[in-house]
């Protein structure tokens, strides 16, 4: 799957420009850091299957004019609103959604889990306050956790200004991968919250 | 985590009907009024369908605030869940009311600073005790002046003005009839104020999955006296400074609206039967309850609960990281301490009396007799155990 902003792109093309001998060049506008060293590199039509299981914290991927999108790809959702990232080996990233963020309000204090503590799915594993609301986060997956986000002590606002970059939450190991079948993929989560 | 359905409300403000009315499953009522022209309503010709609930009304006998807020939890623990995406339309949801009223005492909010928000040592000399409880937002004053309001509702009906406005409309015409000129409303804030601004109820939500409350006070006729010396006029800050993360509480003025318990919970019981239920004589169920109406299981729950709200490691010791620094009357820095997870994470000073403790000092939990027996001076012995 392209990124959105190179499909936009593409869609503007006329027909026989979308075939795969221009993606490359493309991917190279917008999309990537580095020039080429040579041009013919350029057009080499090798396309990348985009992994849906790399995330990294703070990549560019999900990030689009300055903002982060709605729903970014490559992540999986809760209908409770969270979103969940994998890293390398059996780590998982956790954190509420652009939509849960805006509807709570400002956020005031995010109450963290303490590392090492013991989880299973479906727990409460913190809380937001905003609006004079506290507001339970559940983990969707079981496994320990091993990291927290200690940005949020100070600055809770995060949590609304970069949702699913700076704002993340915490970070698991996870004991059962399985557990993430069962949660939405980003079109899938979109459908929900516009039927809600 | 459950989010408050903000569009549900620009709807009925903006009288965008049809999303709304689809949702109440009203358009039956909507053309029928309006046959021909249903792309066109105002709010004023919309016979807004009452939605019903199997209403519950749990009245506390008790005046210990330590059970009441337990059996507040414990109430919102047996509330069913309802999710949007699991509930059926045919289900009849369940709303609960509970009043009670507390004994004296303060209760600040979940994520707040005890040390900042309240005057901890005037309320060890005046006997209040401090409590924290679960739900979010600020400090309050209890006593047996104040009634306090507590509305469980399904997460998808999750309101913050709804159920205030309502209480607002149930009073005003109390006092009309009373010839007083009190008129409530609800502000930004999503306070009670009269028509002075003077702030006569504070709210606090929570939300959990497929429920969430909604609960706040009502000065009645409380002691605004007390009220202003153990929150407002707090500690002196020439000589004392809390810096850290949490909640901070918005002070604002303050007022009775003068009637009795009474006269609130009648007027409070019968507004949400009049709006929540279809009335007739089995509308709504009254509970009384107290220590002793409890069945073994329900004690088992709430004394536990209790314990909890009395414990130190929740009242205080669940504080986040913070800062207390403590000065001299010239304002420079006698000592300042940081605190974390309740015990002494870092000690900064340049006095004797503190420098030479610093190694032994740090872990050491953060209560006045603890600290004050490391030290060796007796001045800041006295002060520190007043003070933390």
């Amino acid at each position: 799957m392209a990124s959105p902003k190179l499909a936009a792109v593409r869609s503007r093309l006329p027909a026989a420009a979308r075939s795969a001998r221009f993606v490359p060049l493309l991917r190279h506008r917008f999309y990537s850091n580095t020039t080429p060293k040579t041009i013919a590199s350029v057009f080499t039509a090798r396309r990348t299957v985009p992994s849906t299981s790399a995330f990294t914290v703070g990549s560019r991927r999900g990030y689009v004019n300055g903002q982060d999108e709605d729903t970014p790809e490559g992540l999986r959702y809760t209908e409770e609103h969270e979103w969940l990232a994998l890293e390398d080996g059996n780590f998982a990233v956790i954190g509420i959604t652009a939509y849960a963020s805006k509807a709570l309000g400002d956020v005031v204090y995010v109450e963290l889990p303490s590392v090492g503590a013991s989880i299973v799915a479906g727990e409460p594993i913190g809380a937001v306050e905003s609006v004079k609301s506290a507001s339970d986060i559940y983990s969707p997956v079981s496994g320990e956790i091993i990291e927290v986000n200690e940005q949020l002590d100070k600055k809770p606002g995060l949590v609304n200004a970069e949702p699913y970059r700076k704002g993340w939450i915490c970070k698991i190991l996870m004991k059962d991968t399985t557990e993430l079948e069962s949660m939405m993929d980003n079109n899938r989560y979109e459908t929900f919250i516009a039927s809600s | 985590m459950l989010l408050p359905d903000s569009r549900r409300q620009l709807a009925s403000y903006l009288c965008f009907a049809l999303t709304d009315l689809r949702r109440s499953s009203n358009i039956a009522t909507a053309r029928s009024s309006n046959s021909g022209f249903h792309r066109h309503f105002s709010c004023s010709t919309i016979s807004r369908q009452k939605k019903i609930f199997d209403l519950q009304v749990y009245i506390s006998k008790s005046r210990s605030p330590y059970f009441n807020l337990s059996y507040e939890d414990y109430l919102f623990k047996k509330f069913p869940v309802y999710t949007s995406y699991s509930s059926s339309t045919t289900q009849v949801p369940q709303k609960a009311l509970l009043l009670y009223t507390n004994d004296r005492s303060v209760i600040i909010g979940r994520n707040q600073n005890p040390w900042r928000e309240t005057n901890v040592e005037a309320l060890r000399r005046n006997n209040v005790p401090l409590i924290r409880r679960k739900s979010g937002g600020g400090t309050v004053f209890h006593d047996d002046g104040n009634i306090n309001y507590s509305v469980m509702m399904p997460g998808n009906l999750f309101d913050r003005d709804q159920h205030a406005q309502l209480l607002c409309d149930a009073l005003n015409p109390v006092f009309k009839q009373r010839g007083e000129e009190t008129l409530l409303s609800v502000n930004e804030r999503h306070d009670i104020v009269d028509q002075n601004a003077r702030k006569v109820s504070g709210s606090a939500y929570k939300l959990q999955r497929g429920k969430a409350y909604h609960h706040g006070t009502m000065l009645l006729n409380s002691r605004l006296d007390l009220l202003s010396s153990l929150l407002h006029d707090s500690v002196d800050r020439s000589l004392e400074v809390v810096e850290g993360p949490g909640v901070a509480s918005v002070r604002s003025p303050v007022s009775n609206i003068g009637i009795s318990n009474e006269i609130f919970t009648d007027a409070a019981i019968m507004a949400f039967e009049r709006e929540y239920t279809a009335g007739g004589d089995n509308a709504v169920e009254v509970t009384y309850i107290d220590e002793g109406s409890m069945t073994k299981e329900e004690a088992q729950d709430i004394n536990k609960s209790i314990e909890e709200l009395q414990s130190w490691e929740w009242t205080f010791g669940s504080t986040p990281k913070f800062v207390h620094r403590f000065l001299l009357e010239d304002s420079t820095l006698a000592v300042s301490f940081t605190v974390k997870e309740g015990a002494i994470l870092d000690l900064e000073s340049d006095l004797p009396e503190f420098k030479a403790f610093k190694d032994k000092i740090i872990g050491t939990p953060y209560r006045g007799p603890e600290v004050a027996a490391i030290i060796d001076s007796e001045l800041w012995k006295e002060r520190l155990i007043r003070a933390i």
